[in-house]
């Protein structure tokens, strides 16, 4: 590895001594190429090809490779390389063609023809066709992955081999459907050995065939799996890298030792506690970069049960919320890496993005008085006793559980706090509804339908279905705006839609967005390309290369 | 005739397995929620036709009871069920991280017995000097440090600071050439969390040696070769070692079952591909197949070891006749 | 984490005269008296956290990840969250003690009524009760401990029954083992003949004899279960509402690099209270056994 200008002798030396790059002494080589660049890891020259990349995120290895109903984050990350989706997301918040080279509204937004790239075949050589693209619909997203946001969906249907047209019952958002299409669970898998069979349970799903740049290798299991090249994928030249390794760590300490010895070279989502963040990029061995997350913005929640006494009260929902610092939330809980969150639309996503909402700033005495007004006073040390449930999935989660009970308890709040496991949560908060407030998460999309919007929907309300209306929050008020959020095609009008349910949202406040947490990658000095997409942990990764 | 032995012993061992296996399905069906609670709620599976069709597939629909004798049943034909998390059945899911597990249980409990054996000769044959206090003093400290905490340390220690060893994992990824080579990165990898958990048990091992030689060396034979005119270093290699041996025999059968429970948690904090982490994974995800597939297995594996010692023993030392 | 099994001793000729009173036996180990004052600093510790931290351990009351030394305020410096940690170390002590003391009694209860009425009753109640103490102690103790909290919750009486389920096995057999050797004894024998009560027997004759080693035993079960609930919390199943020595740990794992104070302190917290008692524990063993001698 050659020394970039501003590298220092130590900085140089340590490098060296690690051994885990090239040999250096690379004189020859222009100083240009190696420039220190403004973006970590933009595009720096010419790509440079080979190479093998091992990545990670900030979790744990999945269960299965391809989950067709979703599963979370880290089946996200290993299936989208080997399956592909229709459309891609950029990094400025375009939508480029992947597999679908265009997709075009009728005049009443009632049907969307798509055109599909040509020359496409899967992994085990039969061509892509629109076949495959009508299965998936019907078979795979309506029931499966996408039933809500294809809720209107009546058929799908080919009129030759490379075009697909979908047809509605209602108009449909053109910005809407192009965000489900480049979606997190709109993969496409191949007909010809998904039809017939249980696509949730097929063994298929632990090597999954695709038409992606990477082609499933070997997985060991606890440790790591292995893509190959595809030397056929339909863009020539890609992927870049030979080899491509999806690599677990158990604790985020090793994971950020990793990085530094070079055994890591990319790693999304949060994989080290932001407070290593600084130390690591000192090292002169890794950057960090914060874009490419528009498309999944993270946040903590706190959710008010409204099957329960007191806290189904809006005005204690809002007493509450004034007992809340979020600011200390962010700078101590999450170390600096993020922001208060004032609606359940953020700031990063710059299409609904609101600040003309009703605002809750942390005043304990203002807390106090409004519970007083409430006809809840102090008696005997305290008001009234609240089962607060914290879902530990995320450390984070249990220090907010921890915080929130002392904010709480400082306005005369009992808080019996319970701090418990994924399955548990899963069971508690979602499916028996055993709680008083949650701690909870979601990720949202910047289309916020219905996505975020399920949150506050009637028909959002699911039992033992995670990540819904757990609440039990129903207002006629609410859903029809909603409704209307659905199928109004004029993009200004959806704005101005979109400001309305952040408004009512933060005025009836049933589940509370409190943070806005930032996501960063950690990579090595020489990955190149990796933060494209606006959800880079479903990054193909076929354009990514490594610097010598 | 010790094949006789062996057998009474495991069909001695049958109701003991027997028994592991109704108390930890006793246990599980306890816990609140089960896997199929998790799986729907992450798939978002809300359709009930579906969610009855997947409790018949997974045979959650029948009593608890019928559900305990069908898995008994199954087991005695080696067959662990299915896990839908791993979609594998469990056998496979077990045996794809077993040798991993068995590497580092063999080579903790190899340094443990080796450290251990080496301290407690020096304080025996130093006995009563500042060696020995100094060796007591190490051993105990070992057995106070927990194993996780030890292993924090020394991946700050050793992979970090000094770069000597890698951070976790048991291999590096990608790694080709042949046999020897792949060995030597696995024993590379190897090194810290088998340091860290072998020296936990390795201060027992201190104990007994240290014990075991001065109980030894008292003994008249002892004596007879003193007075034979051998020189100190002969008589220790030939008489008192081979028999202060056999209380390190004892005690290592003894603590299969606990080296594998020390083996989960410095999996975790070494990102061992073992069992111990599939077993926690299993655990938190109500995953019970699995769980009680490797808890009936790992009995096993200790009711083994038990029966193997036991023979050893009857080996080592003829003054026990095998019972 | 089994208690070591054997403190083996043997008979030796002295050359010194022996010490008469059980004490005095004890003091001569240099090792246990250490391990006896540590032991008592940290239950004087536990006794007047409450007087010397008066406000909720748990409470944030700084910046957080100051280090240790830095302001005299917070001597341990603060944790993640910016709770002090002095506080947290005084009152889990308490917690810490409480757990060991509370799961090695349960242990010691349990252990104590299986042996000795297995040792007692003979026969097949004696291989029933015997192959009941195998499987617990063929199961991994750490699973099983996980195991019990996940279905009970995490919270600190799950661990310590956890715990204390895990425990009692050796106590079990040790106790047996020293009931047998008693019940052929003599005095034992005139006991029966002269027709007291079994009970009456047991509690009077056999227990006041058999006990020791089982106290000496009662005190490593006490240090392994100061190590368990350390590992259950580092495993993050911890009870949120206690502040113990475990969890602390459990807390500072991720913040290992930068501020690793935070698990240095409790671990070495942990790691004195479980060689003091270890060392007490072999004290009162060598202090019990007149006749035999470690060296």
């Amino acid at each position: 590895m050659t020394q970039a200008p501003r590298l220092g002798r130590r900085a140089f030396l340590t490098r060296t001594a690690a051994g885990s790059l090239a040999a250096t002494g690379l004189g020859a080589l222009p100083q240009a190429l190696y420039a220190a660049t403004a973006q970590p890891g933009a595009d720096a020259g010419p790509a440079r090809k080979g190479g093998t990349l091992v990545a990670t995120w900030g979790g744990l290895e999945p269960q299965a490779l391809f989950v067709p109903g979703g599963g979370g984050s880290s089946p996200f990350q290993t299936s989208t390389k080997i399956l592909e989706r229709l459309l891609k997301l950029d990094a400025d918040l375009k939508f480029q063609p992947a597999l679908a080279l265009s997709v075009t509204p009728a005049a009443d937004f009632r049907s969307y023809t798509i055109k599909l790239r040509e020359g496409v075949t899967w992994h085990d050589g039969a061509p892509f066709t629109s076949a495959d693209v009508v299965y998936n619909v019907l078979q795979h997203w309506k029931p499966i992955s996408a039933g809500i946001a294809l809720k209107s969906l009546t058929d799908a249907t080919a009129p030759d081999a490379q075009t697909v047209v979908l047809t509605f019952n209602a108009p449909v958002p053109e910005f809407f459907l192009k965000s489900t299409l480049s979606g997190q669970y709109q993969l496409l898998v191949p007909k010809h050995l998904y039809d017939g069979k249980d696509l949730i349970t097929n063994p298929l799903n632990n090597t999954p065939v695709g038409t992606g740049p990477w082609k499933y290798g070997k997985w060991v299991r606890g440790s790591h799996v292995e893509y190959q090249r595809n030397d056929k994928y339909w863009n020539p030249g890609e992927p870049n890298l030979d080899k491509l390794v999806i690599r677990w760590w158990s604790d985020p300490a090793s994971r950020g030792a990793a990085l530094e010895t070079g055994e890591l070279g990319l790693a999304y989502s949060n994989p080290v506690p932001a407070r290593d963040i600084d130390r690591l990029v000192k090292t002169g061995k890794v950057v960090v970069d914060t874009r490419g997350y528009q498309n999944t913005a993270w946040t903590v929640t706190a959710e008010f049960n409204q099957r329960r006494d007191i806290v189904n009260r809006r005005e204690v929902r809002q007493a509450i919320l004034h007992a809340i610092d979020r600011q200390f939330i962010v700078d101590t809980i999450y170390y600096g890496r993020g922001k208060p969150a004032i609606a359940p639309i953020f700031s990063s996503n710059p299409l609904f993005f609101t600040e003309d909402v009703p605002r809750y700033p942390f005043d304990p005495k203002k807390a106090a008085s409004l519970l007083d007004a409430a006809g809840l006073p102090v008696k005997d040390g305290k008001r009234f006793t609240v089962n607060l449930v914290a879902a530990a999935w995320f450390e984070e989660n249990a220090k907010l559980g921890q915080y929130l009970k002392q904010a709480l308890e400082d306005v005369g709040i009992a808080v019996k706090l319970d701090s418990v496991d994924r399955a548990t949560a899963l069971k508690r908060i979602y499916g028996d509804y055993d709680y008083d407030i949650a701690v909870s998460n979601f990720t949202s999309p910047l289309e916020l339908v219905p996505t975020v919007t399920q949150f506050f929907t009637t028909d959002g309300i699911v039992k033992g279905a995670a990540f819904r209306n757990a609440t039990g929050y129903s207002s006629p008020e609410m859903d029809a705006l909603v409704g209307k959020l659905a199928v109004e095609t004029a993009p200004d009008a959806r704005k101005a839609l979109a400001a309305q349910f952040a408004r009512l949202a933060s005025t009836d406040v049933p589940i509370v967005p409190l943070v806005e947490i930032q996501s960063f990658t950690l990579a090595g000095k020489n990955v190149r390309n990796f933060t494209t997409g606006a959800n880079v942990q479903g990054e193909t990764l076929a354009d990514v290369w490594l610097q010598a | 005739m010790p094949l006789r032995l062996i057998l009474r012993r495991l069909l001695q061992a049958v109701p003991l397995l027997l028994g592991v296996v109704v108390l930890n399905f006793a246990l599980i069906q306890s816990v609140p929620g089960t896997f199929l609670d998790v799986m729907t709620a992450e798939q978002q599976v809300t359709d009930p036709a579906l969610i009855e069709r997947l409790r018949v597939t997974y045979g959650l629909d029948q009593p608890p009871t019928v559900q305990l004798l069908k898995y008994i049943g199954s087991v005695a034909s080696l067959d662990f069920g299915y896990s839908y998390r791993h979609n594998l059945p469990v056998l496979d899911v077990i045996l794809a991280h077993l040798p991993a597990t068995l590497v580092l249980m063999l080579a903790s409990i190899a340094i443990a017995v080796l450290v251990g054996m080496a301290a407690g000769i020096v304080s025996a044959i130093k006995v009563n000097t500042w060696w020995d206090s100094a060796v007591s003093a190490f051993a105990v400290l070992c057995f106070a440090a927990p194993s996780f905490w030890l292993g924090i340390m020394l991946i700050i220690l050793f992979s970090v600071k000094l770069g000597w060893f890698p951070v976790g994992g048991m291999v590096t990824i990608g790694l080709d050439g042949g046999l020897w080579r792949q060995a030597l990165d696995v024993l590379h990898h190897l090194a810290l969390p088998a340091i860290a958990l072998g020296l936990f048990y390795s201060a027992a091992y201190a104990r007994v040696m240290r014990a075991s030689m001065l109980e030894v060396s008292r003994m008249d034979y002892v004596r007879t070769a003193y007075a034979k005119g051998l020189t100190r270093t002969a008589v220790v290699l030939r008489h008192i070692l081979r028999n202060a041996v056999l209380p390190i025999v004892t005690l290592l059968g003894l603590q299969l079952g606990s080296v594998l429970g020390g083996s989960i948690v410095v999996e975790a904090v070494f990102s061992w591909p073992g069992i111990g982490g599939v077993l926690f994974d299993s655990v938190m995800s109500r995953n019970y197949p699995v769980v009680l597939g490797i808890l009936v297995l790992s009995s096993f594996v200790v009711v083994l070891a038990n029966i193997v010692v036991d023979l050893l023993y009857t080996r080592m030392d003829p003054r026990i006749k095998a019972v | 984490m089994s208690a070591s099994p054997t403190l083996a001793t043997l008979p030796v000729a002295r050359a010194t005269p022996r010490p008469a009173s059980f004490a005095a036996r004890f003091v001569r180990n240099r090792g246990a008296v250490a391990g006896a004052v540590v032991l008592l600093l940290i239950a004087l510790l536990a006794a007047s956290a409450g007087w010397l931290y008066p406000t909720n351990p748990l409470r944030i009351v700084g910046a957080p990840e100051i280090w240790p030394f830095e302001s005299w305020r917070y001597p341990l410096g603060t944790d993640s969250m910016g709770r002090d940690i002095a506080a947290l170390i005084a009152h889990g002590a308490r917690a810490t003690l409480l757990i060991g003391l509370v799961a090695a009694a349960a242990a010691t209860v349990i252990g104590v009524s299986i042996g000795a009425a297995a040792a007692w009753s003979g026969g097949w109640i004696d291989e029933v009760l015997m192959r009941v103490t195998e499987l617990f102690q063929i199961i991994p103790n750490v699973v099983f401990v996980l195991t019990v909290v996940s279905v009970l919750g995490p919270h600190i009486e799950a661990i310590t029954l956890a715990v204390g389920l895990v425990s009692w096995p050796p106590i079990a057999r040790l106790t047996r083992a020293e009931f047998l050797s008693f019940k052929e004894r003599e005095f034992v024998q005139a006991s029966r003949a002269v027709g007291m009560s079994p009970l009456r027997i047991v509690a009077a004759e056999i227990l006041p004899n058999a006990l020791p080693p089982v106290i000496v035993m009662s005190s490593l079960v006490v240090a392994g279960a100061i190590l368990y609930e350390s590992v259950v919390s580092f495993l993050g199943l911890g009870d949120p509402n206690i502040a113990s020595w475990g969890r602390l740990v459990g807390e500072g794992r991720s913040l290992i690099r930068s501020s690793w104070y935070i698990c240095a302190v409790p671990g070495v917290a942990i790691m004195l209270a479980v060689l003091s008692l270890n060392l007490v524990g072999d004290g009162l063993n060598d202090a019990l056994n007149p006749k035999l001698q470690k060296r």
